[in-house]
């Protein structure tokens, strides 16, 4: 009994930790394991769309508000209609599509462990190991 | 003999086409579009003149207008992994062919191979990048006017010469890209050609729509980008044929005959955001080179434009612009003619608002004041320039819908 209390703490004290963490996943086969935030922001105003292996970038944004998608979008520096503005003018100048926007992070994770060339985001506390993290935001970006 | 060979055409021809119909990277034809209908309110122009005895008063009621100014539909199918059609049909004010308005115009239709970000090939009738503003001109939805910097106006391409002139509209080979640099830079370049001005337009010149001389259109942007921040400049050149003549005692006296005289466009612009505050600014200049040098046709245009986001949704708007023009003018002293050369300017302070309701749908509102003035030395017949003003108000709302 001694020895469970610290040890259940210690998970209970890590669970808190990444509560409010958002990680940003990948496919296991996009060839990159970390991402700058400028590589971040290129790809989501889709201004880059191939990996340095020539393969599409394929973009995920989550659909519902909350703390993970107001965390994702501070880390950028972008609000969420400032994004769609961005995504507006690509589309009419050049046609190419906004992100897709998935219903839920338990949808995002499974999109992005079947898109090949996929990147996306949900909170830290969600991901395993069937997906890459390339950068961990932490809570401290959600201001 | 022929029928072997006739199956086999068509087996080569079925099998070609479902290999080109199930490239890798086929998407389905994606259709979307949007148009701008506006409700303008024109006051009545007041004219001024410093010599009524040589002009006549010029006069325009007031009128008020609802108007479908422009609807674009465009068709976007990607073909293979690395390449994409795009086309863009657009109408303007309230086109109606029965009723002669308006117009129909296709104004994009061109292929995209995408090498890399760095390196994209567009061929096919395209709107060539210029300055910041011109690729996406006729792009309501993004933008906050109703009445565009006025070279870009569109809606007033039927009866303002600036619009066709000023920036180019049409290339139909581009290549551009962005180079990734140091410290978060992008360097942006653009490189296009395309027709010469000089295309025929009807069925006494030929076959339509295309280039009457052995000239072309060769321009381009380069640009530097830095997080929010935009800077470029951009140039073209093309060969301009003209002519305008006076008939005297029966006999064609040319006073203007440029015969693919060298025409140059430099431009530069600058954009960048802090926050809620935006600004974009641009500079166009514009000169014709001509042997002759009685004849002056140049003239620039600059205009700025600071926006403050009030909200995420709403965006107030202040803007100035500016346009001059010099263009040569005749003084008919019988029996010879002078050419003198006149100087315009306009003046177009404005003012205005646009909400993003959602997504889709954008309310705008904006004011205008137009101011213009021309004047005309009247030397060497009297040392004296003859001055003409004329000033009217534009209040106008809109709706742009994306569909």
């Amino acid at each position: 009994m001694k020895i469970l209390i610290p040890i259940v703490s210690y998970f209970i004290f890590w669970s808190l930790c990444s509560f409010g963490q958002v990680a940003v996943i990948a496919n296991k086969d996009v060839p990159a394991d970390t991402i700058t935030k400028s590589e971040l922001i290129d790809m989501y105003t889709l201004e880059i769309g191939l990996w340095d292996s020539g393969r599409n970038i394929v973009v995920f944004d989550l659909k519902p508000k909350g703390e993970v998608k107001d965390t994702f979008y501070n880390y950028l520096g972008k609000s969420t209609s400032r994004m769609k503005s961005i995504w507006m003018k690509k589309l009419l100048s050049s046609g190419d599509d906004p992100p897709p926007a998935i219903e839920s992070e338990s949808l995002m994770l499974e999109k992005i462990k079947k898109t090949s060339g996929a990147i996306g985001y949900i909170s830290s506390a969600m991901v395993d190991e069937e997906v890459k993290i390339l950068v961990t935001i932490p809570e401290s970006n959600n201001q | 003999m022929r029928l072997p060979i006739l199956r086999f055409f068509l087996i080569f021809l079925l099998w070609g086409t479902s290999s080109l119909l199930s490239q890798k990277g086929e998407s389905p034809l994606k259709i979307f579009g949007y148009f701008q209908t506006s409700f303008q309110q024109w006051t009545e122009l007041k004219f001024k003149t410093s010599h009524p005895e040589i002009f006549e008063p010029e006069t325009q009621p007031a009128n008020n207008t609802f108007n479908t100014q422009q609807l674009n539909t465009f068709f976007r199918k990607d073909l293979a992994r690395d390449w994409r059609a795009f086309i863009n049909f657009e109408i303007l004010n309230t086109f109606s062919s029965a009723r002669n308005w308006g117009s129909f115009n296709l104004e994009e239709a061109w292929v995209r191979y995408r090498a890399s970000d760095q390196f994209k090939l567009q061929i096919g009738l395209l709107i060539p990048i210029f300055n910041n503003l011109n690729e996406i001109k006729n792009r309501t939805p993004i933008l906050p006017y109703i009445v565009r910097p006025i070279v870009y106006e569109s809606s007033f391409s039927e009866f303002f010469d600036p619009v066709e002139i000023v920036v180019p509209n049409r290339a139909w080979i581009q290549v551009s890209g962005s180079i990734p640099a140091k410290y978060n830079l992008k360097y942006d370049y653009a490189v296009y050609l395309g027709n010469s001005p000089n295309i025929s337009r009807g069925q006494e010149e030929g076959q339509s729509g295309v280039d009457t001389t052995a000239t072309f259109l060769i321009g381009g942007r380069l640009g530097i980008r830095y997080k929010d921040l935009k800077i470029g400049i951009s140039a073209t050149h093309d060969r301009v044929n003209q002519e305008e003549k006076f008939i005297i005692d029966g006999n064609p006296v040319y006073l203007i005959n440029f015969d693919e005289a060298s025409r140059i466009r430099l431009g530069a612009d600058l954009s960048f955001r802090i926050q809620k505050f935006s600004f974009e600014g641009e500079y166009i200049k514009l000169d014709h080179k001509d042997n002759d040098p009685d004849i002056d046709f140049s003239g620039y245009f600059i205009y700025g434009t600071g926006g403050i986001n009030i909200t995420d949704h709403l965006l107030l708007y202040a803007s100035y612009q500016y346009l001059e023009a010099k263009f040569p003018f005749f003084l008919t002293d019988i029996p010879s003619v002078i050419i003198n050369t006149s100087v315009q300017d306009l003046k177009l302070p404005t003012f205005g608002i646009a909400y993003h309701l959602n997504d889709r749908i954008v309310f705008k509102g904006q004011y205008a004041k137009v101011i213009l003035n021309d004047d005309f030395p009247l030397t060497p017949v009297v040392d004296e320039v003859a001055s003409t003003n004329s000033k009217f108000d534009v209040f106008a709302i809109a709706v742009s819908v994306f569909f």
